[in-house]
């Protein structure tokens, strides 16, 4: 627009630009500096050991390469099993038919529940005294399901509460991607003769990936900083099995031994993974995005 | 005949799926009206004497205490989000400025960075400050979390509208911040609701912030709902009814946007 804005153009990208900076930066440099130190939160003041703590956990066999192994795997299996639940519903849903019509409405309640409040219901339904699902299993003949207490159990429970949450986020956007497709692209390739499933592999697969993308990469992400459903579900056990990044963020820095600066260096390298991760996603997928800031 | 084998498998998938959907729905319903000692029972049981002891305590002062510091986080920290982030997100949508992506990749890495990792530096500034347990350092955070939101929802918004109006208006002689509130604003009401409420909901949802920065005089529901888990007998009724008045106010508000989920969920990035 007109050359007399050019002002005006800072003037409204500044109070963002001075309130992240303060919120997030600020901290994260404070961070930095707490990841330097040996600080007990009992202790007035904590003392300046240089790279100890990451030396600490970089070491062979640490529990960050424990807990960093947890959480990958927590993320990728749960991403993958959402994306193929989110696949599978959307081609299922994408009909007019009264029940997928219902499907389509209820989809937002888990979206908007607390999460909190989701991962409470399913540990009522786990219960291993009191919960329906014990039941079920109980008259299928198992008697001790150990839904929440066993490993590998624990991880199938984990992933099953993840996508009766966060499956209907992959469902609504595929939805909405595969109408938008054209329609004269199927009539033709129906005419060449093309069964469903060459039309979904050379079709609809393709024209979809720009929002296949942006979907996994949420879920991606978001399911690395799982910290809810660990501390309400299954508080890191059986033993360890479970302590993803966030949980033992939590734990080492405001839970069991206060070490500030432990948590801190952790947080650094997690930030770090997370932020790489992010940024190497949208350059392979997301090329677009990178370029326009948008897709399509 | 091949046709109507085929419609039966999907109907049959399409009940599944509404099952399994529905399920925890429905006993999270059901046991908010169970008595004190039916929500004991097991096998569980499906029909019971519906009572209201569980809503008499999700209604006590207590929680509705609650309930208001609810209340007051998420929308104090919505609408200073919009205040702060809609002039921006103005700007990113109409003027060349310099480094563009950057800013946008920049804003939208908060939203991808987990939260923990700054709320444990956070938790300790806001300690020297003695903010901790106060409405302030709730309210503050939130809206960090609700910018990233407000800007790529709303330039999406911003970029669909036709820029003549604007044009026009700045030919009256009018100032950018009259164009932002007196012609795109109204044009864009939808976009400005849609990002109103996701701002909301989040802020009325999260747990782990209010969780490490609060204790008493400014906890949220999430929080309260997640003490009673620590205790030898959870009395699950209560639990629930409280959860499912904390859930009604945040499905009326995605109701009233229910054209614009994918957009809100997506920060904008597919059009829904």
């Amino acid at each position: 627009m007109a050359k007399s804005s050019k002002k005006s153009n800072i003037i409204l990208i500044i109070p963002t630009l001075i309130y992240l900076n303060i919120m997030t930066f600020f901290p994260i440099a404070y961070l930095v500096y707490l990841s330097f130190l040996k600080w007990n939160l009992f202790e007035h003041k904590g003392t300046f050991v240089g790279l100890q703590n990451f030396i600490q956990l970089l070491s062979p066999g640490s529990l960050f390469y424990q807990s960093l192994s947890i959480t990958l795997l927590f993320a990728i299996s749960a991403t993958f099993s959402e994306f193929l639940f989110g696949l599978g519903v959307a081609l299922l849903l994408n009909r007019e038919n009264i029940i997928a019509k219902i499907i389509r409405g209820i989809l937002i309640v888990p979206l908007m529940m607390a999460p909190v409040l989701i991962d409470m219901i399913w540990k009522y339904l786990y219960n291993p005294v009191l919960g329906p699902l014990t039941y079920f299993a109980n008259m299928m003949g198992i008697m001790q399901p150990n839904f929440l207490d066993s490993e590998p159990n624990v991880f199938f429970s984990l992933i099953a509460v993840d996508i009766w949450q966060y499956g209907p986020f992959m469902v609504l956007i595929i939805l909405s991607g595969l109408l938008s497709l054209p329609k004269e692209q199927f009539e033709a390739a129906a005419i060449d003769g093309a069964n469903s499933f060459t039309q979904f592999r050379y079709i609809i697969l393709p024209l979809l990936k720009p929002i296949l993308s942006i979907a996994i990469l949420f879920r991606f992400v978001d399911s690395m900083k799982v910290f809810n459903k660990i501390y309400i579900l299954t508080a890191g056990g059986p033993g360890r099995a479970t302590e993803t990044l966030s949980y033992h963020i939590f734990y080492y820095s405001l839970g069991f031994t206060y070490d500030v600066g432990y948590g801190a260096a952790v947080s650094i390298l997690f930030l770090i993974v997370v932020l790489f991760m992010t940024l190497v996603f949208m350059r392979a997928f997301m090329k677009d995005m990178f370029v326009k800031g948008r897709v399509q | 005949m091949k046709l109507t084998m085929r419609d039966l498998i999907i109907n049959v998938l399409m009940i599944i799926l509404l099952i399994w959907i529905a399920f925890p729905l429905f006993w999270l319903f059901i046991s908010s009206f169970k008595s004190n000692v039916s929500i004991f029972d097991f096998p569980p049981t499906i029909f019971f004497q519906i009572s209201l002891d569980a809503y008499k305590v999700a209604l006590s002062w207590e929680w509705l205490n609650y309930f208001k510091n609810s209340i007051i986080a998420s929308l104090s920290s919505a609408f200073s989000a919009l205040a702060i982030g809609v002039p921006a997100a103005y700007a990113l949508a109409r003027y060349e400025i310099k480094r563009k992506n950057f800013t946008m990749i920049t804003i939208l890495s908060i939203r991808m960075m987990p939260p923990i990792v700054t709320i444990i530096p956070l938790f300790l500034m806001f300690s020297f400050l003695n903010l901790i347990d106060s409405h302030l350092s709730l309210i503050l955070v939130y809206t960090t979390f609700n910018i990233p939101y407000v800007i790529w929802i709303m330039r999406g918004f911003i970029e669909e509208i036709p820029k003549e109006a604007e044009e026009a208006a700045l030919i009256d002689g009018a100032s950018v911040f009259q164009i932002i509130t007196k012609v795109v604003l109204p044009i864009s009401k939808p976009g400005l609701i849609t990002t109103l409420i996701f701002c909301l909901v989040q802020a009325w949802n999260d747990f782990l912030i209010a969780f490490v920065l609060t204790n008493v005089n400014a906890k949220t529901v999430p929080v309260a709902l997640a003490s009673l888990v620590g205790t030898r007998w959870v009395l699950w009724n209560q639990l629930f009814a409280v959860g499912v008045i904390n859930t009604i106010p945040a499905l009326v508000l995605a109701y009233l946007i229910r054209n614009y989920w994918v957009k809100g969920l997506t920060l904008g990035m597919v059009k829904g």
